[in-house]
């Protein structure tokens, strides 16, 4: 796939520019919007936990910048990625293209641009003091390499099942709803009551969210059953998305 | 050298819906194009003809390497320009300018200068201003050229166009008609598939008929164009002739010429038996299905020609009732006589040498 790098930014470019041709904002409705959601989020968050706040010097607000803007990156990555294919499918009846290219292209450009809002509102969060810089930061590009990694695998696993049958996008929308509020996006392991705490620590996004938040905020590392799930199901996807993608190659020029 | 190499190729359609249960729209699957062996030299040029959904485009895809071969085996030598599908592909919000230079840079393998290549592409596409408009405002015919100029501009070693030309005005497919003749003759190769017979023949050297999916046959352009033409003629009469429309079985439409075979400027009738009231009218059509002339029907009778002018050959006779587009009946005609004239017939003229001094044509 690193034989195809120049390919996949240029893939990427063309992805960036067709989302938002014709919006004269651009660019900035990508940090926008997620700014709002962050924003209302934060105000119901700083109302519920202000009795919380500050107890365990925790900061809530930054602890909910950490959980939601990297689950965005990869939700929006993981779709996008899944939907690639098909996305790109009058493309791909003029030139030949790999298709790998073409999933690599969409999640690099979804991911990268969360993370572009995401880093911006870090360093904002350092300048209200509420995330103060901290050499963990140095962590953070291999925490989001990391989360990259794990979009593009379910991207690549997904994206030809997606070209063939359609039902796809709904199983995965539904997971990752669910997925939202069974992983710590909103709310942290400690929050937790303890019985639960041990089984949500398998979740793979436990560990993701758990690094993002020790990089960016130098929590404690997260516990160990959820970094190595992140690895293994890293691992899977992209051991899986290979044979998948040698099934239905025969089939996916007649779905496009 | 090869360029492409077909081995039993096919491609069927509705496989993966036939082996997963379930599926929505389950069923049977069908033979998109197959199987196919053909192999493809530099400085070949091909011409696959056959009615719509014979498998032309699918076999084109299978060629440029844009689909998977259900069965069989395709090598790909050099480099392909496609030019298949119109329409997709381009931003629709950039500019014709920007899209072509998107287009090259996925195009491109290697990381040679495309600025030369993009500015000969512009000046063939001949869209001048009209490059800087967004390409969701371009005609068919506008993609088109710009389509077509980025595969030019790619420089091709093997060009796989399909039935896209038709949508350009007059001289823009003289332009690619130029091109690819000079394409041709530089030692590409070409694969062309076309509805118009004129073009295969003057471009290609050789055919390829696809009849439902299945090669009917493939050798030199000229034998296969024939045989395709003639089929296609035997299917646009049977069409036309549908012996009996509208009318009950009891009162059948009838052509009966009188006599069976006329001459050439001798007394001729055809009587037209069919229901009273009918309307309609008389088509006589040359050998090559060329109309000769229409004669208008009102109900049952006949025409009287006193002198046929028709020059001797075979002709066919059609009766068709108003509102319909098949023939209710049909008959041969065969004309006797010795004109050597060229045509379908004869004008009754005389001939007067030009007097001296003095012209009647005021020459």
């Amino acid at each position: 796939m690193l034989g195809h790098r120049a390919l996949i930014l240029e893939l990427a470019r063309r992805d960036v520019r067709s989302r938002f041709m014709g919006a004269r904002f651009g660019l900035l409705w990508s940090i926008l919007n997620p700014a709002i959601q962050l924003t209302a989020y934060g105000l119901i968050f700083g109302f519920l936990y202000r009795s919380v706040d500050g107890v365990d010097g925790r900061d809530r607000v930054a602890s909910l910048l950490c959980g939601l803007w990297p689950w965005w990156a990869f939700q929006e990555a993981a779709s996008r990625g899944l939907a690639s294919i098909v996305d790109q499918g009058s493309l791909l009846k003029k030139v030949p293209l790999p298709t790998d290219a073409c999933v690599s292209a969409a999640v690099l450009s979804s991911y990268l641009l969360q993370h572009i809002g995401f880093v911006l509102f870090l360093v904002s969060f350092a300048a209200l003091g509420r995330a103060p810089v901290q050499l963990s930061w140095m962590l953070l590009p291999v925490v989001a390499t990391i989360g990259f990694a794990l979009a593009l695998g379910v991207a690549l696993l997904t994206a030809p099942m997606y070209v063939v049958l359609r039902d796809t996008s709904h199983v995965v929308t539904a997971i990752l709803t669910v997925g939202f509020f069974a992983s710590p996006v909103l709310y942290e392991l400690q929050d937790l009551p303890e019985s639960l705490r041990g089984i949500a620590a398998l979740n793979p996004m436990a560990g993701l969210l758990g690094l993002y938040r020790t990089a960016c905020l130098g929590a404690a590392f997260p516990p160990w059953p959820g970094v190595a799930s992140l690895g293994l199901t890293v691992g899977l996807f992209w051991y899986f998305a290979g044979p998948m993608k040698r099934r239905l190659a025969a089939y996916l020029d007649e779905y496009l | 050298m090869v360029v492409a190499d077909l081995d039993q190729v096919r491609k069927d359609y509705g496989r993966l819906e036939e082996r997963l249960p379930g599926f929505v729209g389950a069923g049977q699957s069908h033979r998109g194009v197959g199987p196919v062996t053909l192999r493809l030299a530099r400085g070949d040029s091909l011409a696959v003809v056959g009615e719509n959904g014979a498998g032309k485009s699918t076999l084109l895809r299978l060629m440029g390497g844009l689909a998977c071969p259900t069965s069989g085996r395709i090598e790909h030598h050099g480099r392909f320009g496609r030019l298949l599908e119109l329409g997709g592909g381009f931003l629709e919000d950039c500019t014709g300018r920007e899209n072509g230079r998107i287009t090259l840079a996925i195009g491109a393998t290697d990381n040679t200068d495309n600025a030369a290549a993009l500015a000969q592409a512009f000046e063939f596409s001949g869209l001048g201003a009209f490059l800087d408009q967004p390409v969701r405002t371009y005609s068919m015919g506008m993609r088109l050229r710009l389509a077509y100029a980025l595969v030019v501009a790619e420089s091709p070693d093997v060009l796989v166009v399909d039935e896209v030309l038709a949508v350009g005005d007059e001289a823009f497919q003289r332009q690619c008609m130029a091109y690819m003749e000079a394409f041709l003759s530089s030692g590409s190769t070409l694969v062309l598939a076309t509805h118009n017979l004129y073009v295969a023949e003057k471009v290609c050297s050789r055919g390829l008929w696809l009849e439902a999916g299945r090669v009917k046959a493939l050798g030199p352009v000229s034998e296969v164009v024939q045989a395709y033409r003639g089929a296609l003629q035997e299917k646009v009469r049977d069409r036309r002739l549908r012996p009996g429309a509208r009318f009950r079985a009891d009162a059948p439409a009838r052509l009966d010429s009188k006599p069976e075979e006329p001459t050439q400027g001798g007394a001729w009738t055809v009587c037209v038996s069919w229901p009273n009231e009918t309307r309609g009218r008389l088509e006589i059509r040359s050998a090559s299905d060329a109309l000769v002339t229409t004669l208008g029907v009102r109900g049952p009778g006949r025409f009287e020609v006193a002198r046929c002018p028709l020059l001797p050959g075979r002709y066919r006779l059609l009766l068709f009732a108003d509102g319909d587009t098949g023939a209710c009946a049909e008959g041969e005609l065969r004309i006797r006589g010795a004109a050597r004239e060229l045509g379908v017939v004869l004008l009754e003229h005389g001939w007067r040498e030009q007097d001296e001094g003095r012209s009647d044509c005021g020459g």
